[in-house]
C-alpha cells in the first residue's frame, strides 16, 4: 500500500478513520473492553485483596464488592452502615483503540492486521491500569482517612496520582505512543522528507 | 528512538506531577481555566448573546445549561504531552522554544473550539454531548498534538539532531 504523501494527507486520513472507527467502536466497546476488565479483576484481586471482597464482570461493566464500610441511610434512630460497591464502565478508558487503529490505517504501513491485533492486546494493559485506579479512587474517596482504610497517606496520594494519570493522560497517550513505536519507519520518512524539502528550498508542510 | 521515548516519559511524568501540585493548581491551572471560560464567552457572545462565564463554568442563563471546564478539558494535559515531546526531540533550544509557543497556541486554539462545541452540543442533545465529550474530543485533541508535533519535527535542524 502507498504511504500518504504528506503530513496533511496523513492527518485527514487519520481524522476520517478516527471518526468512522469511533462510531463503530461504540457499538462493540462493551465486548472489546471486556478483557481489560478481566485484567483489572486479576490486579485488584491480588493487589488490593484487603479491600476487595468480590469482583463481578459483565460486558461493559466491572463491579467490585468491597470490605470498606461507608455510612448508609439511617434506620430509625440508628445510624446504618454499608459496604461500598465500586463500579466502572470498562469502555470508559478504552477509547484510545479507535485512535490507534486510525493512525495505523492512515499511515498505511506493512502488516496492518498483525499490528492491529498486537496493538489491541497491548492497549488492554493501560486500559486495565485506568480501570484499577478508577476503582481504587472510589474506595479512598468513600473510605475516609488512611487509618480507616489501613494504608499510609503516601499510598493514598499514589492512588490519587494514578487515577489522574490513568484518566487524563493514559487513554489517549498510550495509543499514540504505541503507534509511533510500531510505525517508526513512517515517522522517519516524514522527518527525512521534511529535511530534504527544506534543504532543497521547498515547502516542508505541504 | 529509545532515548526519545525515555526523555519523553520522564518529562511527561515530571510536568504532570508539577501540574497536580496544590500551588500550581491554585495559581496557574485554576486562573487559566477561568480565563479559558471567559475567552469562550467572549467568542460565543460575538454571535450569541445567551452566554455567560461564572468562574470555570460557561453557561446559558436562559436555559440554565452550563459546561464546567474541569481537569482534562482545559487543554493543559494535552500541552504537557506536546511539551514533553518537543523537549525530548533532539534539536536546538531556539527551535524548541518556538515549538512550545506555537504548539501551545495550536492546542489551546482547538481546545476553545472543543469547549464551545460542547456548550452547544449539550444544549441540543445529551447523547451527542456525552459521545463528543467522553470519546471524540479526547482523541481529536491528541490527534492535534500529534500533527502539530510532526509538523514541528519536519522543521527541525538535521545538523542539530546529528550533534
Amino acid at each position: 500500500m502507498a504511504r500518504p504523501a504528506t503530513v496533511w494527507g496523513f492527518f485527514f486520513a487519520a481524522l476520517a478513520w478516527f471518526l468512522a472507527l469511533t462510531l463503530l467502536w461504540m457499538q462493540v466497546s462493551a465486548w472489546t473492553s471486556y478483557p481489560a476488565g478481566g485484567l483489572a479483576h486479576i490486579v485488584l484481586g491480588n493487589g488490593a485483596a484487603q479491600w476487595v471482597r468480590a469482583v463481578h464482570k459483565e460486558p461493559g461493566r466491572i463491579e467490585v464488592d468491597t470490605r470498606v464500610v461507608v455510612p448508609a441511610a439511617a434506620q430509625g434512630n440508628r445510624q446504618a452502615v454499608a459496604e461500598l460497591i465500586a463500579e466502572v464502565e470498562t469502555a470508559r478508558y478504552a477509547y484510545g483503540l479507535p485512535l490507534f487503529l486510525a493512525l495505523l490505517f492512515a499511515a498505511r504501513g506493512r502488516q496492518i492486521v498483525r499490528r492491529a491485533l498486537l496493538g489491541y492486546a497491548i492497549l488492554l494493559v493501560p486500559q486495565a491500569f485506568s480501570l484499577v485506579f478508577s476503582i481504587l479512587k472510589q474506595v479512598i474517596v468513600a473510605g475516609g482517612s488512611p487509618a480507616a482504610l489501613g494504608v499510609a497517606a503516601w499510598q493514598m496520594e499514589g492512588i490519587a496520582l494514578g487515577y489522574q494519570f490513568g484518566s487524563l493522560l493514559l487513554p489517549t497517550l498510550a495509543p499514540v505512543l504505541l503507534w509511533l513505536w510500531f510505525d517508526r519507519a513512517f515517522f522517519s520518512s516524514i522527518v527525512v522528507e521534511g529535511w530534504l524539502a527544506r534543504n532543497a528550498g521547498g515547502g516542508v508542510d505541504s | 528512538m529509545l532515548r526519545f521515548f525515555l526523555i519523553f516519559l520522564g518529562s511527561q511524568l515530571l510536568l504532570f506531577g508539577v501540574e497536580l501540585m496544590q500551588p500550581v493548581q491554585q495559581h496557574v491551572v485554576l486562573p487559566w481555566t477561568a480565563f479559558l471560560a471567559k475567552l469562550c464567552v467572549m467568542l460565543v457572545t460575538l454571535f450569541d448573546a445567551n452566554a455567560a462565564a461564572m468562574g470555570k463554568v460557561l453557561w446559558n442563563p436562559t436555559t440554565g445549561f452550563g459546561v464546567s471546564i474541569e481537569p482534562g478539558c482545559n487543554g493543559i494535559e494535552a500541552c504537557i504531552v506536546l511539551f514533553a515531546a518537543v523537549v525530548a526531540f533532539p534539536t536546538d533550544w531556539w527551535h524548541k522554544v518556538w515549538g512550545l509557543l506555537l504548539g501551545f497556541l495550536a492546542v489551546q486554539g482547538l481546545n476553545v473550539v472543543r469547549v464551545i462545541s460542547l456548550f452547544y452540543l449539550g444544549q441540543w442533545n445529551d447523547t451527542a454531548f456525552r459521545v463528543a465529550h467522553e470519546y471524540l474530543w479526547q482523541g481529536l485533541i491528541m490527534l492535534d498534538v500529534l500533527i502539530v508535533w510532526l509538523l514541528w519535527v519536519r522543521r527541525a535542524s538535521p545538523r542539530a539532531v546529528a550533534a
